[in-house]
C-alpha cells in the first residue's frame, strides 16, 4: 500500500476509535514501517498516529521502532519526541512507582524549560489518571497563563473542574473557549449539558436558581442548534430541558421564557429527533453519519417521554 | 453489539446524588471571579434632568464657537511666514482666508441650529456674536496679510487716475538765444 492509501486509512477512524477499529490500524504497522523513509510530513504523521494506535492495542516492539525512528529523524530534545516517549512509558509502566517515575522525569523537564508545552500537557494529564485533581488543576491553570490562546486547554480545565462539580469555574472555562472560538456548537451544547446538570444540582428543585440555570441551559443548546442544522446533541438536550422546564414543580413566575414558546420548542426537538432516529434507521442520505451510540440514546429518551 | 453510551448522556444521566462534592482547596481559573459572572452590577442610571442638557448644550455650543479661535494663531504664523510677493501659494491661503470665513457667516444659523431651543435660544445669542466676532478677525488677517502685499489701494499712488496734474503758478522760460 502506498504512503496516501494508508493516510487514509488513518484519515475514516473516528477520533475515538473503538478497540477493534484500533486492531485494524495497528495491523497495519508492518506495511508502514516497510515502506521507504521519504522523510514527507506526511510520512511523520502516519508514524505519530500509528504509534498512538500501536501504543492502545499492546504492540510495544512496533512502538519502539516508531519512536526510535522519529527520535532518530528529529532528536531527543524535540518537545513533542519528548511527549511521545513519554506516552510511550506511561503505556508500558506497569506499577505505580513506575508512573511516579515518569511523572518525576516530567517535572525535571519542565524545571529546565517550562514553556515545553506538549510534555506540560503529558504531565498534567498523568497527573489528572493519578487522582491528583487538584493538583492538575492547578498545573493547567499555570499553563493557561502562560498561554491563554489556547482552547484545548480552556476544554480541558473545563471538564477538570466538571468532573469535581465546580459548575461555575466549568462553565467559565467553556466560555473563555468561545471567545477563542465562537461558533463551536459543540461547546454551546457542552455549557447546555453544564448548566443542566448545575441546575439538578440545586437541592431546592422549583427555586428561582434551578429555573435561571435550565433557561439558560436552554439558550445554550438552542444557540448550538442554531449554528448545526441537525444536530443530534443539540436538540437532544432542547427536548430534554424543554421537558424539565415543562415540570410541574416548576414555578411559573420565575420563568422568563413563556410556556407556549417552550411548549413549541419541545415539540420541534421531538420532531427533529424522530426525524433522526428514522432517517438513521433506514440509512436515508441526509441522515448518514450520525453516531449509532448516540442514535440509540435519542431512542430511549423519545421512549421515555411519550 | 451493546454500545456504550456517549460520554455526554451519561453525564446528563448521572444523578445528583452519585456526583463528588465540590472541594474547596482547588485552585481557580485564571481571571475567575467569586462574586458570580452571571450577575453583573447594575447601577442605577438616572436621565439627566432638561437642565443639566440645557447646560451641556450650551457648552457644546462655546465649543463650536471657540474652534475658530484655536486656529488663528496658525493663520497668522502662516500669513507671516509665506512671502510677500505676488505668486499662487500666497494668494491662494489669502484667498482662503477671506473664503472660509465669509463661508462660515453665512451659515451661522446651521452651525447652532442642533444646539438651538426654547431654553438655549437667548443663551445661544452670545454664543453666535463670540463665532462671528472671531470669524471676523480671521478676516481682518487676511486684510492684513493683503496690505502686506500691497494690494490695498492705501497709497496716493494707486489712485493715479483721479490725480491732475498740478497746474503751474508760473513757467520761466530761458531765454539765451
Amino acid at each position: 500500500m502506498s504512503l496516501t492509501n494508508l493516510l487514509n486509512r488513518f484519515k475514516t477512524v473516528s477520533a475515538h476509535p473503538t478497540p477493534s477499529e484500533s486492531l485494524a490500524l495497528s495491523q497495519l504497522a508492518p506495511s508502514v514501517l516497510n515502506l521507504s523513509i521519504t522523510d514527507t510530513p506526511e510520512q511523520w504523521v502516519l508514524y505519530e498516529s500509528l504509534l498512538i494506535s500501536t501504543l492502545r492495542t499492546g504492540d510495544d516492539t512496533s512502538a519502539q521502532l516508531i519512536l526510535q525512528r522519529l527520535a532518530d529523524r528529529f532528536g531527543n530534545d524535540n518537545a513533542r519526541i519528548m511527549a511521545l516517549q513519554g506516552i510511550y512509558d506511561e503505556c508500558t509502566a506497569t506499577n505505580q512507582a513506575q508512573l511516579d517515575e515518569v511523572l518525576k522525569n516530567y517535572t525535571e523537564v519542565l524545571k529546565d524549560d517550562p514553556t515545553n508545552i506538549p510534555v506540560a500537557k503529558r504531565r498534567i494529564t498523568l497527573l489528572h489518571h493519578l487522582s491528583k485533581k487538584s493538583e492538575a488543576i492547578s498545573a493547567l491553570t499555570t499553563l493557561i497563563d502562560l498561554n491563554p490562546t489556547d482552547a484545548e486547554s480552556w476544554a480541558q480545565l473545563a471538564q477538570y473542574y466538571f468532573e469535581i462539580s465546580m459548575y461555575p469555574q466549568a462553565i467559565y472555562c467553556l466560555e473563555e473557549v468561545l471567545l477563542i472560538l465562537p461558533n463551536a456548537y459543540n461547546t454551546h451544547a457542552r455549557l447546555g449539558e453544564i448548566h443542566l446538570v448545575a441546575a439538578e444540582s440545586i437541592n431546592n428543585s422549583g427555586s428561582k436558581e434551578v429555573v435561571e440555570k435550565l433557561e439558560a441551559s436552554l439558550r445554550w443548546y438552542l444557540r448550538a442548534v442554531e449554528l448545526c442544522d441537525g444536530y443530534l446533541r443539540g436538540y437532544y438536550g432542547v427536548k430534554l430541558v424543554t421537558g424539565k422546564l415543562l415540570d410541574s414543580k416548576i414555578s411559573t413566575a420565575y420563568r422568563t421564557i413563556p410556556e407556549e414558546k417552550v411548549n413549541k420548542l419541545n415539540s420541534v426537538a421531538t420532531v427533529q429527533l424522530n426525524d433522526i432516529v428514522t432517517g438513521s434507521e433506514k440509512g436515508k442520505k441526509a441522515f448518514i453519519g450520525y453516531d449509532s451510540a448516540e442514535v440509540a440514546a435519542v431512542k430511549e429518551l423519545l421512549e421515555a417521554t411519550t | 453489539m451493546a454500545l456504550s453510551q456517549p460520554a455526554w448522556v451519561i453525564d446528563l444521566k448521572t444523578s445528583p446524588s452519585s456526583r463528588p462534592k465540590a472541594p474547596s482547596n482547588v485552585a481557580d481559573p485564571p481571571g475567575y471571579s467569586t462574586s458570580g459572572s452571571s450577575k453583573k452590577s447594575q447601577k442605577q442610571i438616572t436621565p439627566p434632568t432638561q437642565a443639566e442638557t440645557d447646560d451641556l448644550k450650551i457648552k457644546k455650543a462655546w465649543e463650536v464657537a471657540l474652534a475658530p479661535a484655536k486656529s488663528l494663531p496658525m493663520n497668522m504664523i502662516m500669513m507671516y511666514m509665506s512671502g510677500n510677493t505676488l505668486q499662487i501659494f500666497s494668494i491662494m491661503m489669502t484667498a482662503m482666508l477671506f473664503m472660509n470665513p465669509l463661508r462660515a457667516l453665512s451659515s451661522v444659523g446651521n452651525t447652532f441650529s442642533k444646539f438651538d431651543g426654547e431654553a438655549t435660544h437667548g443663551r445661544l445669542l452670545t454664543v453666535k456674536l463670540a463665532y462671528i466676532g472671531l470669524q471676523i478677525l480671521t478676516i481682518v488677517i487676511g486684510i492684513w496679510k493683503v496690505n502686506a502685499m500691497g494690494l490695498l489701494p492705501t497709497t496716493r499712488s494707486d489712485w493715479l487716475a483721479w490725480e491732475h496734474a498740478p497746474v503751474p503758478l508760473e513757467t520761466s522760460i530761458s531765454n539765451f538765444r
